[in-house]
């Protein structure tokens, strides 16, 4: 819980520093009126080259999503490659995983800086929102709101990245419930798998031999016991052996 | 190199008939590429084969 405290006392305090700055070095004649002048400089939302990558990379994972393809599938890399390219190429394609976790804060946070970086733009969609709620002080409310612009600005920002992060979870939990169930699925092989071990099959004697030796004779047993087994409800069923070297054998039935 | 699982198939085509996979576990290649290419007595293996018994 400290360490928290710290981190976030820290955070605010870097993202801050400029304004605190600015706080503690304006004149109390200025600070005293309405409207501080010099406030919309300090406080101006600036479309810089970082919201840029943040808008790029987002919309990027987001596009990605949607079509389903992303650029690290292009990168292949065998044994016989470079030391350099079989460093490099896995380290890509783990960044490139990686930004599936930030894409949407870095898409919202590029689009909303886009947006606040943008006065007439706001304005439009101050006066769309103010028009069927603002009722008879419409008017007045967008004056009072064209007076500090840039507060404005940071109400957008802060709102757009508390809902992209609190958007999340919900996003996050089906995805990963879906990539379980076909990771499950894709594990096992089918619907069911039924795994026998191969001393309820055969003897020890039989297992007292080579691989081949102990396929050999568990192939004979499962073939008759499979011959005898019918069910209306079972389609079909596949065994498959796995050994688990150096010699240890399974069954498994799909 | 111990407890490395192996995998013994009798019919690869009733296998990819009657398996559920997807074609990006073969990783280098699609799986039924992988699979479709074996042969008798012939092993597919995880690129990080070589490296288990270090």
């Amino acid at each position: 819980m400290l360490l928290f405290l710290i981190v976030g006392l820290v955070l605010v305090l870097l993202i801050s520093r400029r304004l605190v700055r600015y706080a503690t070095t304006i004149s109390p004649l200025e600070a005293s009126r309405r409207v501080a002048v010099s406030e919309t400089g300090q406080a101006r939302a600036r479309w810089r080259i970082l919201e840029w990558l943040a808008l790029l990379v987002g919309a990027y994972k987001i596009g990605g999503w949607i079509f389903d393809f992303q650029l690290s599938s292009y990168l292949t890399f065998h044994e016989d490659d470079g030391a350099w390219w079989t460093g490099i190429a896995p380290a890509v394609l783990a960044f490139d995983r990686a930004l599936d976790f930030v894409a949407l804060p870095l898409f919202v946070y590029g689009l909303v800086a886009l947006l606040v970086a943008q006065p007439r733009l706001i304005g439009g969609l101050l006066g769309s929102v103010t028009y069927f709620v603002g009722g008879k002080l419409r008017s007045l409310s967008l004056k009072h709101m064209s007076l500090k612009p840039h507060r404005i600005s940071s109400f957008l920002l802060i709102v757009g990245l508390m809902a992209s992060v609190s958007l999340y979870p919900s996003i996050a939990s089906k995805s990963f419930e879906d990539k379980a169930m076909r990771g499950a699925t894709v594990q096992v092989g089918s619907e069911l798998h039924i795994s026998i071990s191969s001393n309820d099959l055969v003897s020890a004697e039989q297992l007292d031999q080579g691989l081949g030796g102990q396929i050999q004779a568990m192939r004979t047993v499962v073939k008759n016991r499979l011959a005898a087994f019918q069910h209306g409800d079972v389609l079909s069923v596949d065994p498959l052996f796995e050994a688990i070297l150096p010699g240890f054998s399974s069954l498994g039935m799909a | 190199m111990s407890g490395v699982p192996l995998y013994l198939l009798d019919d690869t085509q009733r296998y990819l008939k009657n398996a559920i996979f997807e074609e990006k576990l073969g990783v280098s290649a699609k799986f039924s590429d992988v699979i479709n290419v074996l042969g008798e007595q012939q092993v597919a293996a995880s690129r990080r084969w070589p490296r288990f018994g270090t």
